[in-house]
């Protein structure tokens, strides 16, 4: 935990703790911040998630630089999901419990199918951040949603298309660093595939609002 | 310990004759020390194997990874695209070849979830482009679950269905994920035939439905057709019409609850006419249709 830290673990060890915000245990996090002001730790899990949704909003190809993914949270996603279903439900006044419903299973239940999917083809990725990864990279579709909705009457249906596809576009080639990055050369299209089918499926919601 | 014998003839003094046997025992004491160990590894391995399996294994079983890892085992995208396109041509019967006798799971998943999201969205397009441009048009969500249910209900039913059935009038060589599988690819053609079904003229939808219908049982047919021919000589009919019957059964489903809205309004016209033109907005239709 104290990786990158330019002081050792030796000078300061039993006297204080390096607070890193993307790297937090959870129990010393409890020990350490039982007593702080709500604000406080509010403030702390919104620059987590903000910290990384600055690497879903300028995609790295590099592997390397995705590491910082590695430390996964679920705030982020449940945020991102809620977001979306709520605005693709505001606009349709039929059936908003189902889409709500819909978004919901497809994006948790989709994300876990799809890690599930690495993992059997012999991935090394971690459950749970494969679905971080795939959750946060949901972020430029939301964009996209919100866009539309607040702007409905300026766009015709082109352009609404033209915004779609280059928030999926966008979010596959997120997500696309992370996953593809953990698979065999053989195996790379049928890993790719499941997470551009899943963001096609979200993307498709938006242009029909 | 017979070697030591033999040892002991040959050598010229006795001290090395000692030194020879001290090494030749601390040898011998190390490989029984070694083999005792491994010998202890193997028989506890062998203990667990032939432990019987607690009922708790035996039903906790399928929902653990470990048991669904043979299917995976092997894959690559070219088999699996092989397969895919193997799925096009009905009349070769080269799927089982390509599958090796390895049967994979991750065609039934993806095809189907592919076929949810192609169906759902060819029918709303579909009613979207049949409507005429006054009617408000609203995006249908139900499909999508509607869909799931019912394309990932036949996904187990009817392979474990034409399982039963084939095991019934003598069939061999046969296992549920294989069923399963080749059903999964045989469905592959519908995929286009959905994309086609998206545009709302109902000779058209027709037409692609029933292409896809006998495009798939051949498939099927056409495959088991050696295992048919060998085992279940006799009611090999049974089989050929319960595949053929439940793709006309899919394919009719498909048709009366996705593809249902064609709204041909010859004074209005839909969307689709207004968007290739066709509609002819004169009246001659009803001054023709008053004289009589």
């Amino acid at each position: 935990m104290t990786d990158n830290h330019p002081f050792g673990s030796g000078m300061f060890q039993g006297q204080a703790k390096f607070v890193d915000y993307a790297h937090m245990n959870q129990q010393e996090v409890q020990v350490n911040t039982l007593d702080e002001p709500v604000l406080d730790t509010l403030l702390r899990d919104i620059n987590m998630i903000l910290y990384k949704l600055s690497y879903v909003i300028i995609p790295r190809m590099k592997e390397t630089q995705g590491r910082k993914l590695r430390n996964w949270d679920l705030w982020g996603p449940l945020l991102l999901s809620l977001l979306l279903a709520m605005t693709l439900g505001i606009n349709s006044n039929q059936s908003s419990d189902t889409i709500f419903g819909t978004i919901f299973i497809i994006m948790w239940g989709g994300s876990a199918v799809i890690t599930v999917n690495a993992k059997l083809l012999g991935g090394q990725v971690s459950f749970f951040q494969s679905v971080c990864v795939l959750g946060y990279c949901v972020f430029p579709i939301n964009v996209a949603a919100v866009v539309i909705t607040f702007l409905q009457s300026y766009f015709g249906f082109f352009l609404r298309l033209v915004i779609v596809g280059v928030a999926f576009l966008w979010s596959t080639f997120s997500s696309l660093s992370f996953m593809s990055s953990m698979m065999n050369e053989e195996k790379k299209v049928i890993s790719v595939y499941p997470i551009f089918l899943f963001y096609m499926f979200l993307s498709w919601f938006c242009i029909f609002i | 310990m017979s070697s030591n014998g033999s040892a002991l003839k040959g050598s010229a003094t006795p001290d090395l004759a000692k030194q020879v046997l001290a090494q030749k025992l601390a040898q011998q004491i190390v490989n029984q020390i070694v083999s005792d160990d491994v010998i202890d590894d193997k028989i506890e391995e062998e203990e667990n194997q032939n432990k019987e399996p607690t009922c708790c294994q035996m039903f906790c079983a399928p929902f653990t990874l470990k048991y669904y890892q043979p299917f995976f085992n092997d894959l690559t995208s070219k088999v699996i695209a092989q397969k895919l396109w193997a799925s096009f041509f009905p009349f070769k019967a080269t799927f089982f070849e390509i599958q090796d006798g390895k049967p994979d799971l991750y065609g039934p998943v993806w095809i189907y979830a592919t076929l949810v999201f192609a169906v759902a969205a060819a029918g709303n397009i579909s009613g979207y482009l049949a409507t005429p441009s006054n009617i408000a048009f609203h995006y249908n969500f139900e499909f999508i679950p509607t869909a799931s249910s019912l394309l990932f209900g036949i996904a187990f039913l009817v392979p474990f269905a034409i399982y039963m059935v084939m095991k019934m009038l003598g069939g061999r060589h046969l296992h549920l994920t294989s069923v399963i599988c080749i059903y999964a690819y045989a469905q592959t053609c519908i995929i286009p035939v959905c994309i086609v079904c998206s545009i709302p003229n109902p000779q058209l939808q027709w037409g692609a439905l029933i292409y896809g219908m006998i495009n798939s049982s051949l498939f099927l047919i056409v495959n088991y057709w050696g295992e048919l021919e060998k085992n279940i000589q006799a009611k090999k009919h049974i089989v050929i019409w319960l595949i053929a019957g439940c793709q006309v059964v899919l394919l009719l489903l498909f048709k009366m609850y996705f593809f249902l809205y064609v709204y041909t309004n010859p004074y209005t016209g839909s969307r689709f006419d207004q968007l290739t033109k066709i509609v002819h907005t004169d009246h001659s239709f009803l001054h023709h249709h008053q004289q009589h």
